[in-house]
């Protein structure tokens, strides 16, 4: 069979693009992941009065599906104390709430696993 | 031992021969022609980019932003983008027209959606834009043959003037078999990044369907509920993995490509019942072309001119 001619003029030329062409599909082949990998997070907010008894409250909408599963496990208590800060800065919960009135939002996240075996605390104190 | 027989049929011995068919082979201009068509008809639809925000490595660039919301993300951008993917599809200077879409489409291969499939599409494209893909159906031959109609109109019986012999292929398929390494690599990093305890037991899956919005089935309960059937997580998951890991090599069998194929759609037509992908699945169905189509020279029939030649 008649063989074509090289792109570049010669063979050894046609090689070494097409191993560099290789070289650059197999290097960027870890960015083609999909849906392979999620971090589950929880978040729950309780609040604590001033003689001790909590009362769980309901997760604001926006902490719901927090990430999308994309976060990484190390970085979503980062994530999710500004996000928080926000929320009762502009809520009305911390400002109407008793004095010694404290809100503990409880972040539990896991990597892979249904199991949420990571647990983090922020307490909000009322004003 | 019969699926080692259809791969040694397959694939060109590994011999220094083998391995100079197998890169050196000539295309077939009409197979190289469809897919650059086919390919600027769909590069407009897979980069559009109405709605995205730009996201690293681009962000991280300085000044970035500006030339993204006055340049690139414009409706002006997106016209030139079909400007240049016509002059593309109709095959005037393909190979620069190629590179220069390359150029304008790079900058969008770095927007908040449709990161992996617009990577695969710039590196097919690349590589594409290699193949000397106007030796058939291209303003350029359309212009020949009617030079040569014109010329001799009046001395009919007159044979066509033999084209140089490279213009009769598209040039090497060693650009094509890019394509083609590329489209498995794409199943076989897939395969291999979920070939973990925590993905095959459905875990993933599951904490997937819970937590990320463009799932469509929840799975809370341990199973994937598609129509009628119930299936377990761990099943899916499974099913997932050996289905991508067939994806991955299926093709390289002669007599498995159009199975393959089928599957292969089946698989993402299943799959578009469980998640919303952006384009992944597109971009993958597409580049089976890359498999199906008959890349062999011997494989068409002869072009005109050279059955001419075959005549005199």
């Amino acid at each position: 069979m008649q063989m074509a001619r090289p792109i570049t003029g010669s063979r050894a030329g046609d090689v070494v693009l097409a191993l560099l062409i290789l070289a650059t599909i197999i290097a960027l082949a870890p960015r083609l992941r999909v849906y392979f990998s999620v971090t589950m997070v929880d978040v729950s907010l309780e609040r604590v009065m001033s003689d001790g008894t909590r009362e769980a409250l309901a997760t604001p909408v926006e902490f719901k599906q927090v990430g999308d599963g994309y976060w990484p496990g190390d970085a979503v208590v980062s994530k999710l104390r500004p996000k928080i800060d926000a929320y009762m800065s502009s809520s009305t919960l911390a400002t109407t709430a008793p004095a010694g009135t404290k809100f503990d939002w409880t972040i539990r996240w896991s990597e892979d696993s249904l199991k949420l075996d990571h647990t983090e605390h922020v307490i909000w104190e009322g004003r | 031992m019969t699926a080692v027989a259809t791969l040694d049929r397959s694939l060109p011995a590994l011999d220094a021969s083998g391995i100079e068919r197998f890169l050196f082979e000539p295309i077939n201009p009409r197979s190289a022609a469809i897919f650059r068509v086919a390919l600027a008809i769909i590069l407009p639809y897979a980069f559009r980019s109405r709605g995205t925000i730009v996201f690293p490595p681009a962000a991280w660039v300085p000044h970035a932003m500006w030339w993204y919301h006055h340049v690139f993300l414009t409706r002006g951008y997106a016209a030139a983008i079909i400007v240049a993917c016509t002059i593309f599809g109709l095959g005037i200077y393909p190979r620069v027209m190629g590179l220069i879409l390359f150029a304008m489409l790079l900058p969008l291969g770095s927007l908040s959606r449709g990161r992996q499939s617009r990577q695969v599409w710039l590196l097919s494209l690349f590589a594409f834009s290699l193949v000397r893909s106007d030796a058939a159906w291209s303003v350029r031959r359309a212009r020949r043959a009617s030079r040569s109609a014109c010329g001799f109109a009046d001395e009919a019986a007159r044979p066509e003037p033999r084209p140089p012999a490279h213009q009769l292929n598209a040039g090497p398929i060693w650009p094509i078999r890019l394509i083609q390494i590329q489209l498995c690599i794409v199943y076989a990093t897939n395969a291999i990044a979920k070939a973990t305890p925590h993905y095959l037991s459905g875990a993933t899956l599951i904490a997937m369907s819970k937590m990320r919005s463009n799932f469509l089935i929840d799975m809370s309960d341990g199973y994937a509920h598609l129509g009628p059937i119930a299936m377990p997580a761990m099943i899916a998951a499974v099913g997932s993995v050996i289905t991508e890991s067939y994806l991955a090599v299926g093709f390289w069998f002669r007599k498995l490509r159009w199975i393959t194929a089928a599957i292969g759609v089946a698989f993402h037509i299943m799959l578009q019942s469980v998640v919303q992908i952006f384009m992944l699945d597109i971009t993958s169905m597409f580049l089976y072309s890359a498999f199906l189509l008959p890349w062999s020279v011997k494989s068409d029939a002869a072009p005109a001119s050279s059955r001419s030649i075959a005549r005199s």
